[in-house]
């Protein structure tokens, strides 16, 4: 394309965004990198100690726990939701009865703040009086013991694991605008070669759906290496370790410990997987895009 | 051409944006006063008007036990000889853990208001360390009468490096409450001061459970509260060694034998005398099990009085059914409380103020006044008690008199354990109730935990 | 064979609608309860349903207020980071240049980056410039949290549209900002709407910076109102789910209507080749 002042363009509509961007996290990323390198506390400022912090962290069990929940969390969520978002954007694309509103109910979850849903699922999963019990029975699996989802550690992991599938709406959004993008004579010439609707969404949109894919896996991944709300606000991190993940490691060296120093280590950690997450799925869907044209 | 010039303004807008991000961090180091906090607003207003405005946060507020009580203090300190020419500047923080987040930053980051109260987490020390609170020793010195209210222990707990930074307001005190006619159903009479031993405590307990009635009310969340005293209790009152660790402020060897021993019933205490829910439980389920009269015993202090005769929480008539004892071997927990604070400002007038409230807060007429709005126990020793508070609440009054009946006190881990420890207490919890770990595999992660601070 | 995929399309739809509004119901149900229903059944009825909790729920907090300061922060955060995003992504998008990689790895970090860290800095950066316990300074924050997001949404998106329109804009003699405005942004309506609604639904929330930058009512938004119905020893869960209702039930009207755009877009949006 040739474009008169390109370069004035760029940088013109690029600024405010970057400016903006910059204000609220340019110190706030150059802190964390440099003061994980410090002795700095809740009543101490950053003194430099090195590697103290970095060595610390690497030698405590938690943490390694911690690194491998987030990581298994990232694998499960970058399949499963991003894959139930698009399933429900193929099925809501074709506007069946009720479309309306399910695309609209599929948001509720979303804007209902966490202390309440915190609140509604350790309620709803007491095993006292919460919905477990009624379930199995209505079922007809017998138990001696009501079954404690979010108390025992046998259940933990799952249980907070399913508490996400209430926001797997989310990915829907982005995968129906997409899909409004598909002109649709590609879609008439294909019916009028007698393709079946199954036919359509295997060989027309699935195909164009590649780099979006890759955004929601992105965006997913990167939510699941900063979820900290919801585990919070029901396990702690516990029972044990097994619920532990690196914000909520984090936020126990911060908050508990008062030790920032450390706290911005695990920030450091947590910053680096994060951007290795990134790059690894942009070149993994990148090549698949290449591969297909 | 043009375009290298657009990359230069570009990277010097990020630069730009990341040294003054620097600037901005490194400033808290040198000048403290110039960035002023919450109030930077309220000192203008100082000059004008003649009156000390003090900035308060305050976290009594909402659904808060006290909130009501604050409120009334405020306003009646304003109408006396010291507050006539004060004025508060609000800022409203519900929950203290919200609180304490936002006064964490303060210490790090800010300025804190003029006063501060305690919401707990070890406050008082970091803020002594940051000096970002003011020695009150002097004002003790000047004012023996109001120094004579406290005792030793309380001052002891709110001084570090040797100088006062806290005034205590109350003491905390718990105890066991249970369900007198549960105790009847199942055939036992509850003794009149306590259990003599922790094995007539589990006879009781096991009689209770053979009439299908659950003894105890226990729980994990939200740092396990109930847990903690019934832990507390087993430790504090294992003899001299026991109660001498439970008094001890940051313990760290929590593989003592009078721990695990403790740890071992708590573990058997999960298994065999509470409801399910209680791993991963908080207290409010719990509190309402005691209500609906489906566990016998609870543990707690007297701020739960109130909520007996709250027909939103407990049945009709739930206040005559409960019963006060002590903790086997007549054991108490009791433990000052950190006390509030003064901030730092450096205007001797706004310190001068902020201090007179808190001698205000603590004058006998309003710890009477707080005892009776809210159940917090006086922190003074030998204040009189109004004759009217027996006729209108027995149980408060039973409380004041059955503490003294107490043969050993000793504190409880959110009062004196490191913030971690208390919460790495609260998530193993539920892995020695399933008995995925040991007694002494717990204690050794209390331990571990403990030693993360003297990192 | 058709009805049976027909059957289980409707079925898969029931299932995700039940678990999505399923926990509004029953916030709901829940806020006609009492203490001592709430804490004791998780499915029971309420043994009546008098307003009390409703009353209770302006009672203990300046719930309306917080709410309107919710819709202004929320609402110009999202104008903000749209109109931003749109002209950043695009050219991210469509040229290359020397600053793009690090543009992409900055926005990439600082979506990691833990709350706690952003705070500190911003609290003294917010005092400096005068915009500590501004709605003002939400805005700034809810928009910068935002643009990560919606730039990785909408770098994809622009991606979809074909170069050829531009080319031949530019071969017409269109400049840069006539092509933009005229050709690319319409086309790109539906993916603006969806990082709008993304945007929204993302910084509704935010409870710590809510409450780390402000120190008064004047930008305290709803999710902090609801702290007032939690305390130790003295939770009002009730009241807690009447607030909720009552500032959930009007965000989704605000919704519909933004659905509703989306869906125009939608049909729009067949012009593109």
């Amino acid at each position: 394309m040739k474009i008169k002042n390109k370069g004035f363009w760029i940088a013109a509509f690029t600024m405010p965004c970057m400016v903006l961007f910059a204000l609220v996290y340019a110190a706030p990323i150059v802190t964390v990198l440099y003061t994980s390198l410090c002795d700095y506390t809740t009543f101490s400022p950053p003194a430099f100690t090195g590697m103290k912090n970095f060595a610390s962290i690497f030698g405590d069990q938690d943490f390694l726990v911690s690194i491998k929940n987030t990581l298994i969390w990232v694998l499960l969520q970058s399949v499963f939701h991003v894959t139930l978002g698009l399933v429900m954007a193929l099925v809501l694309r074709r506007k069946p009865k009720g479309w309306k509103i399910v695309r609209t109910a599929y948001m509720i979850p979303n804007i209902i703040p966490t202390a309440a849903t915190g609140v509604m699922f350790t309620l709803l999963l007491n095993p006292t009086f919460g919905i477990v019990k009624p379930f199995l029975e209505k079922i007809g699996i017998e138990v001696s013991q009501t079954p404690n989802l979010f108390g025992n550690s046998k259940y933990a992991f799952w249980t907070v694991t399913a508490t996400w599938i209430l926001y797997a709406g989310f990915n829907t959004i982005i995968f129906l605008a997409e899909m409004g993008a598909i002109d649709k004579e590609i879609y008439e010439a294909a019916r009028v070669d007698g393709a079946s609707p199954w036919q359509l969404d295997r060989f027309i949109t699935l195909p164009l759906m590649r780099n979006i894919f890759g955004t929601c896996v992105t965006l997913a991944s990167v939510a699941m290496v900063s979820q900290f709300d919801i585990i919070y606000m029901t396990t702690k991190g516990g029972p044990g370790n097994t619920t532990l993940n690196l914000p909520i490691y984090l936020y126990k060296a911060a908050t508990l410990e008062n030790n920032y120093g450390k706290a911005n280590a695990v920030g450091t950690v947590q910053i680096a997987v994060g951007l290795a997450l990134v790059l690894l799925i942009q070149r993994l869907f990148r090549e698949k895009k290449e591969d297909a044209r | 051409m043009r375009k290298r010039s657009v990359k230069r303004l570009f990277a010097a807008v990020l630069a730009g944006a990341m040294v003054m991000g620097m600037a901005a961090c490194s400033s808290s180091e040198t000048g403290e006063k110039d960035s002023g906090s919450s109030g930077s607003d309220g000192s203008a207003q100082t000059e004008d008007s003649g009156k000390v405005v003090l900035n308060v946060i305050n976290y009594h507020v909402g659904t808060d036990y006290a909130a009501e009580y604050y409120s009334y203090l405020f306003e009646e300190f304003q109408k006396t000889e010291e507050g006539k020419n004060v004025e508060f500047n609000f800022e409203e923080i519900p929950t203290t853990d919200a609180y304490n987040q936002k006064i964490k930053l303060l210490i790090s980051s800010g300025d804190l208001p003029d006063i501060v109260f305690n919401g707990g987490n070890n406050i008082t020390e970091l803020a002594a360390k940051s000096g970002k609170v003011a020695d009150l020793t002097q004002y003790f010195e000047e004012d023996p009468e109001w120094k004579g209210l406290f005792d030793d222990t309380s001052l002891e707990f709110n001084t570090v490096d040797g100088k006062i930074y806290g005034v205590p307001v109350s003491k905390e005190i718990s105890y066991i409450y249970y369900n007198k006619e549960l105790f009847q159903k199942a055939g036992i009479e509850a003794p009149e001061i306590a259990y003599e031993t922790w094995d007539d405590f589990f006879k009781a307990c096991d009689a209770l459970k053979k009439e299908g009635i659950t003894p105890v009310g226990m729980d994990t969340a939200d740092m396990g509260w109930l847990t903690n005293l019934w832990m507390s209790a087993l430790i504090g009152t294992n003899g001299e060694a026991g109660s001498e660790w439970m008094n001890t402020m940051y313990p760290d060897d929590f593989n003592t034998p009078e721990v695990e021993e403790a740890a071992k019933t708590i573990q058997t205490m999960f298994k065999e005398y509470t409801t399910d829910d209680a791993v991963g439980g908080k207290y409010d389920p719990m509190a309402t099990h005691f209500f609906n009269e489906e566990i016998a015993m609870i543990p707690n202090g007297p701020w739960m009085i109130p909520d007996f005769s709250q027909t939103e929480k407990a049945p009709e008539g739930f206040y005559d059914k409960v019963g006060i004892m002590l903790m086997p071997g007549k054991g108490m927990e009791m433990v000052p409380t950190p006390g509030d604070m003064v901030g730092a400002s450096g205007d001797e007038e706004k310190i001068k103020a902020a201090v007179a409230f808190l001698k205000f807060e603590t004058s006998p007429e309003n710890q009477i006044k707080a005892l009776e709005m809210t159940g917090l126990q006086p922190v003074s020793n030998d204040l009189e008690i109004p004759g009217e508070l027996t006729e209108s609440d027995p149980l408060m009054a039973e409380v004041l008199k059955i503490q003294n009946e107490a043969a050993v006190t000793y504190g409880q881990n959110q009062a004196y354990w490191y913030q971690n420890t208390i919460d790495t207490f609260s998530t193993e919890l539920p892995e020695l109730a399933y008995g995925n770990i040991t007694p002494e595999e717990f204690c050794k992660k209390l331990t571990e935990s403990a030693a993360k601070n003297q990192e | 064979m058709k009805n049976a995929s027909r059957i289980l399309k409707y079925l898969f739809m029931a299932f995700f609608t039940f678990i999505a509004v399923g926990p509004i119901v029953w916030a709901f149900i829940s806020s006609f309860k009492t203490y001592a229903e709430i804490n004791s059944s998780a499915l029971s009825w309420p043994s009546s349903f008098q307003l009390d909790n409703y009353k209770a729920a302006f009672q203990y907090a300046p719930i309306a207020k917080y709410f309107v300061n919710s819709i202004i922060i929320v609402g110009c955060s999202v104008l903000v980071t749209v109109a931003l995003v749109a002209m950043c992504a695009y050219i991210v998008s469509r040229f290359e240049f020397k600053m793009k990689t690090l543009i992409i790895l900055f926005i990439s970090a600082s979506l990691m980056l833990p709350a706690q860290a952003i705070s500190q800095p911003l609290f003294m950066i917010f005092q400096k410039l005068g915009i500590f316990d501004t709605k003002l300074g939400l805005i700034i924050v809810y928009s910068a949290m935002g643009i990560p997001m919606s730039f990785f949404v909408m770098v994809s998106y622009y991606k979809t549209i074909s170069t050829a329109l531009e080319e031949s804009a530019y071969i017409d003699g269109a400049t840069f900002l006539q092509t933009f405005f005229r050709i690319i942004l319409p086309l790109a309506k539906p993916g603006l709407v969806t990082i709008a609604l993304l945007q929204f639904i993302n910084t509704w929330n935010e409870f710590y910076f809510a409450l780390m930058l402000t120190s008064g009512d004047t930008a305290r938004t709803v999710p902090i109102a609801l702290n007032y119905y939690m305390g130790t020893f003295a939770n009002n869960y009730s009241a807690l789910f009447a607030a909720v209702v009552m500032t959930v039930l009007p965000t989704i009207v605000v919704f519909i209507v933004l659905q509703r755009q989306v869906m125009e877009s939608l049909t729009a949006g067949a012009v593109k080749g």
